[in-house]
């Protein structure tokens, strides 16, 4: 087996400059058309047919060479001449080669075809559903990209963790937009009876919000100014335009899944919490999320029930923070967020407590009642100390509203004062379509394995996904 | 086509961050040595070295499952949970570790062997167990048996006396007293586990992730504008929820799905009771309404929950063996 010949990195200015230039982002509508001619739509199939014929041809011989190399002895020349047949035809993901490479005690199975030196990857971090390495590979269009690798922690753990794996797996798929990530490569190095371990791959999109909010504190200096302040909040409205006309929420919006280039380019991150709206899922009715940026609704009177409003008054939580460089509502237990919630939001008014009892029972009014009653405050005060331009503190006001019912939508949002100077109509798209996530069946973890190695089976690569040596033009 | 977005950036947009000082990582090993007694010697573990016999449970935290170290044989349970690198919860929460490592054996502790760190987890090694309280009680009602009185006396009393010794020799508190944390043997014996390892972290996880209501968590610590330190009479309480729980078989609060509803039944209802048709003695009913007080200066701490008739008849009991009741449930199998 040949190994990828080693090359010096490239800086990621370089190859953001490249990219930009080789890989403009085309309207969606364009896609649509794109994807409607006969010819291209045809592909697919075509290929999958061919993959199924040739699959029990190669089983045998794949086996062969699998036992030939465990053993270590065989014909060089013979085992030679088979991997060359094989490389030189199209291959499923699951016929592809891995190197295990053990990073903080953390064993990820790396492709071949990526960079797998040791001085080349680089560990961002872990969280609660993965651990990510960065690392590099030469893309089916040529250019050397920088890419997160996603290590899912235990993903069919049970079956929540398991249809978040589901979703995020499909959305990264179906999400195209300039704003918001897209998986470049979904991989295992299972094969289907010992399924267990999932990959997502995506363009490495620069350092989180929350790490640059963190310098920021730690050295006490301010890195973001007014102009990159307004130009993440443009673009974090810009890509949920997006993603509410596709009738999702996204559930989980906070500093740590949003990534900013150096060039303040920015991306949202994670979808493992995004649900659909079209179908109504009753069976959900308590979800992990970070409490700081969790709108009250979610929390408190309208679990069952909450919108995609619930996304906008996260964005407020994220845009007071950038202005103060502190979060906002940091509450360590839930009835601790609340009382922080209504000493600047105030306390429900008599039509929102109405709703809530409506919703509820009139014991929960109740309970909320017997809190210590705040008005709202002037924000223009609360946010004095941080020189907030008039438009600024107004779209903060419109965010955070208790009643979601009374908060900003986004398409509202995208057209306020405040965004004028990056307000450009035309090039705000929406999806095309609703995305039907087709992910409200109650399902045991072991089916919704099935349906994740599905997606994995049917990923079909984009231009920009790593290249798979020897992998033939489709 | 490039972007539309760059040509409406404005000048200065470059982000120029400081200088990041190396963050020092931590000491993370996939092995560690473990002493299965204080005489005995100490045997190197390699994660890498231990094959998974069963799983022993799972939750909110990770998962437990019984593992064999291939080289030993040396059965173990091994609790897997999500580490944070860095976090100082983290850093206290190896100090506790350490700390349970040197301490005395307390019979009424799972014993700590050790701790390693591999695939982004914390590997927690303790001591097997045969069943939790969780799993015994629920399985006991299955098969048609209750629980009764002499067990609950003598269940409260070992841990009491093991959250005591937490306090008193180790100066921790638990801050996760449930049935899923009480476990059992064969022998009759019965210990607690999670021993300070879960409340550091389960605060660092508090602060970012939040999964449902705690069943088991007190008046105090719920209601926001009354919030107070943590001590030991939190635990007191878990235990006192725990008690209705076996004895009844069912949760005493029905399942909440809002901090709203939980705070209503918590904090503004009266507390929960052993039903008085339910034929616990004067001393057990008692025992439980103390251990619920719903004034934390009011509810009794360790040495006066020790020092009650409950737990005396509890001591002095012999006609009521442990072992054989807990054998016969579990070696009762269950059938529709």
């Amino acid at each position: 087996m040949a190994s990828v010949p080693s090359s010096s990195s490239l800086p990621v200015s370089h190859v953001r400059r490249h990219e930009d230039v080789s890989t403009p982002s085309a309207p969606p509508t364009k896609r649509s058309n794109n994807q409607s001619q006969p010819p291209e739509s045809y592909e697919p199939n075509t290929w999958l047919q061919q993959q199924r014929e040739q699959e029990q041809q190669k089983k045998l011989a794949a086996e062969n060479i699998k036992k030939q190399s465990i053993e270590a002895t065989g014909n060089n020349e013979m085992v030679g001449e088979e991997e060359e047949d094989i490389l030189s035809k199209p291959c499923g993901p699951h016929k592809r080669r891995f190197q295990f490479v053990m990073i903080r005690n953390i064993t990820f199975a790396i492709p071949e075809g990526y960079d797998v030196e040791p001085n080349s990857i680089e560990y961002l971090g872990g969280g609660s559903f993965g651990n990510v390495i960065k690392t590099s590979a030469v893309c089916r269009d040529g250019l050397r990209r920088y890419v997160a690798i996603k290590k899912m922690r235990e993903p069919f753990f049970d079956p929540h963790h398991a249809r978040r794996i589901f979703r995020e797996t499909k959305l990264l798929q179906l999400m195209r937009h300039d704003n918001i990530i897209c998986a470049l490569d979904i991989y295992t190095p299972d094969e289907e009876n010992d399924f267990r371990d999932v990959y997502v791959v995506t363009e490495f999109a620069g350092r989180s919000l929350y790490q640059i909010l963190k310098q920021q504190r730690d050295y006490g200096r301010r890195v973001l100014t007014d102009e990159h302040i307004k130009f993440i909040i443009y673009q974090i409205i810009r890509a949920l335009k997006y993603i509410h006309s596709a009738n999702i929420i996204h559930r989980d919006l906070k500093p740590g899944n949003l990534a900013l280039t150096d060039d303040s380019d920015l991306m949202i991150l994670d979808f493992g919490l995004a649900r659909s709206l079209e179908k109504k899922d009753t069976s959900l009715t308590q979800y992990v999320q970070t409490r700081w940026y969790r709108s009250p609704e979610v929390i408190y009177w309208k679990i069952d029930s909450y919108t995609n409003l619930a996304d906008m008054w996260s964005l407020g939580c994220i845009a007071a923070e950038l202005l103060t460089g502190e979060p906002l509502f940091p509450g360590d237990e839930p009835n601790a967020q609340y009382q922080r919630i209504t000493q600047l939001c105030g306390s429900p008014d008599e039509e929102l407590l109405t709703k809530i009892e409506n919703d509820n029972s009139s014991a929960i009014k109740a309970v909320i009642q017997s809190y210590t009653t705040h008005k709202r405050r002037n924000f223009r005060d609360v946010f004095s100390a941080h020189n907030p331009s008039e438009d600024f503190i107004d779209l903060l006001e419109k965010l955070l509203v208790l009643d979601p019912e009374k908060r900003i939508t986004v398409e509202e949002a995208i057209q306020h004062p405040y965004l004028a100077e990056f307000s450009l109509p035309e090039d705000e798209p929406r999806a095309d379509h609703i995305f039907d996530l087709d992910d409200s069946q109650a399902r045991t973890r072991f089916e919704w394995r099935d349906a994740v190695w599905k997606e994995i089976m049917n990923y079909k690569r984009l231009s920009s996904s790593p290249l798979i040596p020897g992998e033939a033009d489709r | 086509m490039e972007r539309k977005g760059r040509e409406r950036k404005l000048p200065g947009m470059k982000i120029v961050m400081p200088t990041p000082v190396e963050t020092p990582t931590m000491n993370l090993e996939d092995r560690c040595l473990i002493k299965l007694t204080n005489e005995s010697e100490e045997i190197e573990i390699a994660a890498t070295d231990l094959v998974v016999l069963e799983e022993l449970g799972k939750g909110g935290y990770g998962i437990v499952e019984k593992m064999q170290h291939r080289q030993s044989g040396i059965i173990m349970a091994v609790k897997r949970i999500k580490s944070s690198i860095n976090d100082q919860s983290q850093k206290q929460m190896l100090n506790e570790l350490d700390a349970c490592r040197r301490s005395d054996c307390c019979p009424q502790m799972v014993r700590f062997y050790g701790a390693m760190f591999r695939e982004g987890d914390v590997w927690i090694c303790m001591e097997v167990m045969d069943t939790s309280l969780d799993k015994f009680y629920r399985h006991a009602y299955k098969i048609g048996k209750h629980i009764p009185e002499p067990f609950i006396g003598k269940m409260a009393l070992s841990v009491i006396e093991g959250l005591n010794f937490m306090k008193e020799q180790l100066n921790l508190i638990h801050r996760d007293v449930k049935p899923s944390n009480i476990l059992l043997n064969r022998h009759g014996q019965v210990k607690i586990c999670d021993f300070g390892i879960s409340g550091h972290l389960t605060n660092s996880m508090a602060k970012t992730v939040q999964a449902g209501c705690k069943p088991y968590m007190p008046p105090e610590r719920i209601d926001g504008e009354t919030k107070s330190a943590y001590d030991v009479r939190a635990d007191v309480w878990s235990l006192g929820i725990t008690i209705i729980e076996i004895a009844v078989g069912t949760h005493p609060y029905a399942n909440w799905k809002t901090p709203f509803e939980q705070l209503k039944q918590v904090v503004k209802e009266p507390p929960p009771k052993l039903p008085m048709e339910s034929g616990f003695s004067v001393d057990c009913q008692y025992f439980v309404k103390r251990c619920l007080e719903k004034d934390y200066n009011e509810r009794p701490k360790y040495p006066e929950l020790l020092a009650m008739p409950f737990m005396e008849q509890a001591r002095n009991e012999k006609q009521f063996s442990m072992a054989r009741f807990i054998n016969e449930i579990l070696d009762t199998v269950w059938r529709r």
